[in-house]
């Protein structure tokens, strides 16, 4: 029998490049390989079964990444619509006036909640878009969804908000009603689509599980 | 009439070499009889993606078998049609057999 040393580094490549690929291709690949098929043979089939992986999943998340950033396009008029609304605007004037770190923090806060209910929004309509979908997910994994997509808003606004301050922008601009143009609903469509599409891809990813769940042991 | 799932060339052959293959339907000798029939080689991935595609689709099924140390401790993927599957031949049989009568002989054939 041949040894696998030195198929590794393709079966490694195969594992770990075919997003969480199958066990049975890694089986079928290395009893072809132990059989007596040439290395050569065994690496056009990983490098192909790797292409093939990588063409099914761009095509999988290319409606999601362009419903994440078509979405993001619209939050100028969500934002615009809750700062005229006249009790967050008496909102908004409270916080100012409350000493620094809270006035500070409020702010953040006053930034976040409304970035986070449009995500969330966004997210419903996909799911009510992709019909089947919201009965195919489990409370967890919703859960899961809604909480990456807050962690990745965070993260990414916060990697925002730095940048715009080092190029000399301050964050109360942002209120302002002819901040959303051009570039800058560029910079602030970047954190919303990619909150948007974690939380699509997070879910995504637990619908094709429970559907590939369907393989059984034999017993 | 119920709607049926039309199937493409690729996934037809697949799923008559199920059947073909019987209880020995897992990813080695589907590729060897796959091969063996069309007269090349096959990306034993891109059959892969159509079984997957196809147990999406609820024409087929899968369980896990025994795994053994040929394959590197890997448990074989054993499939089977379902009876979806069967309903979605027929029915694809049934159209291309319709289209396959307006099909002109060749010379060749003639003579």
């Amino acid at each position: 029998m041949k040894s696998t040393g030195s198929a590794a580094l393709a079966t490694w490549m195969l594992k770990h490049l075919t997003f969480g690929g199958s066990e049975a291709l890694v089986g079928d690949l290395l009893e072809e390989f132990l059989g007596g098929r040439s290395l050569r043979w065994y690496w056009r089939q990983v490098l192909c079964a790797i292409g093939i992986g990588v063409c099914g999943k761009s095509r999988d998340y290319a409606f999601p990444l362009l419903f994440s950033a078509a979405w993001s396009m619209l939050y100028p008029a969500w934002w615009l619509s809750i700062v005229r609304i006249w009790s967050s605007q008496t909102l908004f004037e409270r916080w100012t006036t409350i000493d620094w770190p809270y006035s500070t923090a409020l702010h953040g806060i006053g930034q976040i909640i409304p970035a986070a209910a449009f995500v969330w929004l966004g997210f419903f309509v996909f799911l009510t878009l992709r019909t089947g979908m919201a009965h195919e997910l489990s409370r967890l994994r919703l859960f899961g969804s809604l909480s990456i997509s807050l962690n990745v808003l965070l993260i990414t606004t916060i990697g925002l908000w730095m940048h715009l301050r080092s190029s000399g922008m301050n964050v109360s601009y942002v209120a302002r009603e002819n901040f959303y143009s051009g570039s800058h609903l560029i910079a602030i469509g970047i954190p919303l689509t990619l909150s948007l599409l974690s939380a699509i891809s997070f879910a995504l990813s637990g619908t094709r599980r429970r559907r590939h769940g369907t393989a059984s042991v034999a017993g | 009439m119920g709607e049926h799932t039309y199937l493409g060339e690729f996934e037809l052959m697949i799923l008559l070499t199920i059947l073909r293959l019987g209880d020995d339907a897992y990813g080695v000798p589907l590729s060897r009889e796959l091969a063996k029939q069309r007269g090349k080689e096959v990306a034993v991935g891109s059959v892969y993606a159509a079984l997957d595609r196809l147990e999406n689709k609820g024409l087929i099924s899968s369980i896990l078998g025994e795994s053994t140390p040929e394959r590197g401790g890997r448990a074989k993927r054993y499939f089977r049609m379902t009876e979806q599957g069967l309903r979605s031949v027929h029915a694809t049989r049934k159209v291309l057999s319709r289209l396959w009568q307006s099909l002109p002989s060749t010379d060749e054939e003639l003579s």
